[in-house]
């Protein structure tokens, strides 16, 4: 018993340290939380959260009564999936090169300029785009297609692009953004082992798969967790606003996010608007439980909680 | 361990009960206090000595951009003649436009304190089946006697829910009609007598003849996207189902969408862009049509028509600008656009009423909530007439209390800005009264009922409409697939509850 | 073997150069159509050579410059302030979660996490943060509500000193006799010099861009940051541009296009003029990081 105690006196300090943390936690998102509640109601402002009456799962029914479902679940799971894959090899790999590279000036502005893009609020990027793609004054129809004596094209009529469109904006975006990252996980790396790696003669290659990788392995499993966990949200600016609202495109751009906001624009409706994020969220949270099993059958390390 | 968690759990669901608890017991007492007072005040006080009363701040909230210290001015200012009078001070609020949703529906949560504001018609079903707003009624007899006078029966109807008044209607254009401005100096160039057109057909000639002599202007172009429609119906307050259009008494509720006058539009605008006559991409273009006329690269645009419309697209785009009118005015429901609301957090609604009646009938004080401090937000240039500019050095960007008469119950009683007709609200007087007066006109549409299906078909139209009004879709082959999503997410629903609302409407009162 | 090195050295230049361009060139057109005059855009499109310069839009966005100027000084104090809390928080946070054998690691991980997934929504957090705290139209608002501590950060941290702090050096200073904050103090935080300067900089770049606290807290145009100053020009703008069939009354005209394109510049202008600044300790962080690993 003494033992016990002795024991957790020992990790008092630790859980000091934690409190200030905790209670913002609290203020900030656990209390909030019982704002949950009111995708199960239909809110009233006058009678407050709990005065409002329950609808059960009324508030729900949007969702799932289009045929709409299954093109904006689809589009949302895909993109993000693509979103993942793409934006984690890329970084990581950049990252690792970045780490490679001899020069510490190039290696500086390297680092700055790929940050750029994130520094721009997607909504001024929608113009951006819109500034390279409009049909008339568009940068590429202008600049590059018709000086070649090629038709223009109406991209924002045409969905066949904005898979590919939407990959590149997400990528350009965020690339920095994650890289920096993975980056910071590779420059602080234990040095010592790439000595000697060195010194065993093991190749560039070899050194990068043996020791840069595995060591990079929890941090790209954490990452990707947390992404899993958002998988049913999408940034909003990059399919509403990035393609214009355009009608011709919603098949392609359509997501949750964006059918939440279609419908309700008008409504205002703020029970719909819950129940459709705790939707999105329980999902997620089904999805990164399994996933996080998964994880810590294979390797306990690298698990999230 | 497991203790642990359990008490840490309980103890965040404990607060979190606690705190919502707390919020909304606190709003019940409010409400009490509310209907007490009000029946109290209502005995002794019905418009007479209103010196008397206690004393209580208005607060008011409006939209556009005002720095904090210039609205205490402007609140001290109207203060002065509501303390005197009704020995209530005025606290204005402004909250620019691309925030004021957000923050209204955030004040209206958190209970802060809010008497008076203004919003846009779209949300009313909501705002008041989510209790954000109170019902005046009972506060119209004792302390709003004027606005119960000035204000038509048919334009209370349109704010009126359950049999119960919900806003106060701003008075200001109530009615629209829809045509074709352009650039006259090019339209004198053709040499066509465009005087003589009365139809969106008719204005065809013109626009190919305009096409010719300027290859590299478009004839016509979008606002921010969108063409408007030359259209007679009346939405019903929005959403899907229409009556046809508002000068037949047929009051059957239809599909807009499926209707031949829909389709002959989409067409005659479809086969306009196959001719070059619509820009390209028009339903994706993110600029303004006025300054796209102002940089020379558009002939023409489709627009709304109300009194000073030319000289309102002429002050924007620089040009020379002539509106043929192709639907003559007319008014629905839709069209009282602009209401004043008390919010449930008022604690004193007969007193915001009382308020709203002044500001509704005393010209002295509707010019200093819209207009602001003499000298300071704006100079009289012609007193007889009652003209204002801004002072020397001021204008729309930089002033500390932006001008928006529309926005305010009553832009009638306040100053002509320089540049609008002079008689601009006499003009809109006769121009709210020759409208055509849709059957449906005070009925209000309650979509409390439906809205899965409400939000169902709003992504379906959001799909077809604005890129079928600009041409940029072929009707023959998107039209059946548009009416066919429409029913699937449940329009023919809509519209069947939109029916019956109305005949009992109808029944009600004929 | 060297000339091997060699020609990697250069490839791996190449691609980052082409990544560089990638990244710049859309910038480019963003800051050259920032200056083009709207007419001229209208009439020849966006291009990186303007047919005709113009200052039009910035002389809008400034004609106001006081206001942009205290914008710019309260973005910094919300930034420094802001940034600092939320390191310090993360930090003290992070560093238990780490430790292997803390009993109940696993409990306050989830929670964290938790958070990530699930929320109540805006309305409740106004609610606590405007009923109980009363952070309306006060500093505080932009530097409280969801800034000052992020799961993300958090879970970033706890995964470095997991990977990258070997629990034998902490296993040494504890029989060494140190206590957990002097141990997180010496040995831990200079260890991690590259994650803390990565967080810095992500969080501070969040402090710096984020608007969204001030559109919903703050209606006093004397707390407006310069970033919700801009949002809000570009806002009204936009809904003045878009529902311009109401009667405006006396309309402004706008440089929209060339206005919108220069909110973005002067959003992001400070931070490239700090970055290299920056990136000087960062790199140096990182050397010193790696020498005492």
């Amino acid at each position: 018993m003494s033992k016990k105690l002795k024991k957790y006196k020992r990790y008092l300090p630790l859980y000091f340290m934690m409190v200030p943390g905790l209670v913002y936690l609290i203020i900030n998102n656990y209390i909030p939380m019982g704002g949950i509640i009111i995708a199960f109601k239909k809110f009233n402002y006058a009678k407050g959260i709990l005065g409002s009456p329950w609808t059960g799962m009324d508030n729900f029914e949007f969702l799932f009564k289009t045929k709409e479902a299954w093109t904006i679940t689809r589009n949302t799971l895909v993109y993000n999936m693509l979103f993942i894959v793409i934006g984690t090899i890329l970084a990581v790999a950049v990252a690792i090169l970045l780490n490679e590279l001899k020069s510490v000036m190039a290696k500086k502005v390297y680092q700055t300029v790929i940050l750029v893009p994130f520094l721009i609020s997607i909504v001024v990027v929608s113009y951006l785009v819109y500034g390279f793609l409009s049909t008339d004054t568009g940068f590429i129809n202008r600049s590059i297609l018709q000086p070649m004596g090629k038709d223009s094209v109406s991209w924002y009529s045409d969905p066949t692009y904005w898979p590919i469109i939407l990959v590149i904006v997400n990528v350009w975006k965020n690339l920095g953004y994650n890289c920096i990252i993975y980056y910071a996980t590779v420059v602080g790396l234990d040095t010592s082992l790439y000595e000697s790696a060195a010194i065993d003669g093991a190749g560039r290659w070899k050194r990068i798969w043996h020791i840069t990788l595995p060591g990079l392995k929890t941090t790209i499993i954490t990452l990707v967790l947390m992404s899993v966990g958002r998988v049913f949200y999408s940034d909003f600016g990059l399919f509403y606003q990035v393609p214009m609202n355009s009608g011709p495109l919603i098949d392609v751009t359509n997501t949750i996010d964006t059918y939440v906001y279609r419908g309700l624009m008008e409504l205002n409706n703020i029970g719909m608007a819950s129940a459709a994020a705790v939707y999105q969220s329980l999902v997620g949270f089904i999805l990164v439980l399994s996933a996080n099993m998964l994880v810590r059958k294979i390797d306990q390390e690298s698990a999230l909680f | 361990m497991k203790r642990k968690k359990f008490t840490a759990l309980s103890l965040g669901l404990i607060l979190s009960i606690s705190m919502l608890a707390g919020c909304s017991s606190n709003k019940q007492a409010d409400t009490t206090d509310n209907t007490q007072s009000s029946t109290t005040t209502q005995g002794t006080a019905s418009g007479e000595n209103t010196s008397g009363q206690d004393a209580y701040t208005v607060k008011i909230l409006a939209p556009g951009d005002a720095s904090t210290e210039d609205c205490q001015k402007v609140s001290a200012a109207a203060s002065a003649i509501t303390k005197e009078k009704f020995n209530t001070e005025i606290e204005v609020t402004r909250v620019g436009f691309g925030s004021y949703d957000q923050q209204v529906n955030l004040m209206l949560a958190s209970n802060e304190k809010l008497d008076l504001m203004y919003q846009y018609c779209g949300n009313v079903t909501t705002a008041i089946s989510s209790g954000q707003i109170l019902p005046l009624d009972n506060y119209l007899e004792g302390y709003g006697k004027d606005l119960k006078e000035q204000i038509s029966l048919d334009d209370w109807r349109c704010v009126t829910f359950n049999g119960n008044i919900y806003g106060v209607p701003s008075n200001k254009e109530k009615a629209t009609g829809w045509g074709f401005a352009f650039n006259k100096e090019m339209a004198d160039a053709t040499g066509i007598d465009y005087t003589t057109i009365k139809t969106q057909e008719e204005l065809e000639p013109l626009l190919t003849k305009v096409k010719e002599l300027y290859p590299d202007v478009y004839p016509i172009v979008s606002n921010t996207g969108y063409c408007s429609s030359m259209t007679k119906q009346d939405d019903l307050g929005g959403d899907i189902g229409s009556l046809l259009s508002v000068d037949s008494d047929n009051t059957e509720v239809i599909n807009y969408y499926a209707s031949d006058a829909y389709l002959d539009e989409v067409k005659l605008r479809y086969d306009w862009a196959q001719k070059g006559l619509i820009m390209p991409d028009a339903s994706t273009s993110t600029e303004n049509a006025n300054s796209l006329l102002g940089a020379g690269k558009a002939f023409g645009r489709f627009s709304n028509t109300k009194p000073g419309i030319e000289q309102e697209i002429a002050k924007e785009s620089g040009k020379e600008i002539a509106v043929i009118e192709l639907i003559p005015p007319y008014t629905t429901t839709t069209r009282v656009d602009i209401v004043w609301y008390v919010p449930h957090n008022s604690k004193q609604p007969e007193r915001a009423v009382q308020i709203l009646n002044e500001i509704y009938t005393n010209p002295e004080l509707a010019n200093i909530l819209i207009n602001g401090i003499e000298g300071q937000h704006y100079e009289i240039v012609d007193a007889e007439k009652g003209i204002v500019d801004y002072p020397e050095g001021i204008n729309g960007a930089n002033t500390g209390y932006l001008s928006l008469p529309w926005a305010w119950p009553n832009e009638m009683i306040s100053y002509v800005w320089k540049g609008n007709p002079e008689d601009i609200w006499t003009q809109t007087e006769s121009f709210n009264k020759n409208a055509i007066v849709s059957p449906a006109k005070g009925f209000a549409w309650d979509n409390t009922e439906i809205q899965s299906e409400v939000a169902a078909c709003a992504n379906v139209v959001a799909k077809y409409d604005h890129a079928l009004m600009a041409g940029s879709l072929d009707p023959e082959t998107t039209i059946p697939k548009f009416i066919a999503e429409l029913e699937s997410a449940g329009a023919n629903a809509i519209i069947a509850e939109k029916q019956r609302q109305l005949d009992a409407w109808l029944e009600a009162n004929q | 073997m060297v000339e091997k090195s060699k020609v990697f050295q250069i490839g791996v230049h190449c691609f980052m150069i082409l990544l560089m361009l990638f990244c710049l060139i859309p910038f480019l057109l963003l800051v050259v159509s920032s200056f083009t005059a709207e007419s001229a855009l209208l009439k020849n499109g966006y291009s990186f050579f303007p047919s005709e310069i113009s200052f039009d839009a910035y002389k809008a966005l400034l004609i106001d410059s006081s206001s942009i100027l205290r914008g710019y000084f309260l973005s910094f104090v919300v930034t420094i302030v802001g940034t600092l809390s939320n390191i310090i928080l993360t930090l003290l946070f992070a560093y238990p979660l780490s430790r292997k054998d803390l009993p109940g690691k696993g409990f306050f991980s989830f929670m964290v996490f938790f958070t990530m997934l699930f929320n109540g929504g805006l309305v409740p957090t106004y609610m606590m943060w405007t009923g109980v705290f009363n952070i309306k139209n006060t500093l505080w608002a932009l530097i409280v509500p969801n800034l000052m501590m992020g799961a993300f950060y958090v879970i970033m941290m706890r995964t470095y000193f997991t990977t990258n702090i070997p629990e034998a050096v902490l296993e040494a200073a504890r029989i060494d006799g140190a206590g957990e904050l002097k141990m997180l103090i010496q040995i831990v935080l200079p260890m991690s010099k590259p994650i803390i300067a990565t967080i810095i900089l992500l969080v501070g770049l969040n402090y710096w861009n984020d608007w969204l606290n001030g559109l919903y807290y703050v209606n006093d145009d004397r707390l407006y940051s310069i970033q919700v100053l801009l949002n809000k020009m570009l806002m009204d703008v936009q809904y003045l541009m878009t529902n311009a069939a109401s009667s405006m009354g006396q309309s402004i005209q706008l440089p929209a296009t060339g206005i919108k394109m220069a909110v973005a510049v002067m959003g992001a202008l400070p931070m490239f003029i700090i970055y290299p600044f920056f990136q000087k300790y960062f790199v140096q962080g990182i050397v010193i990081g790696a020498v005492k690993g």
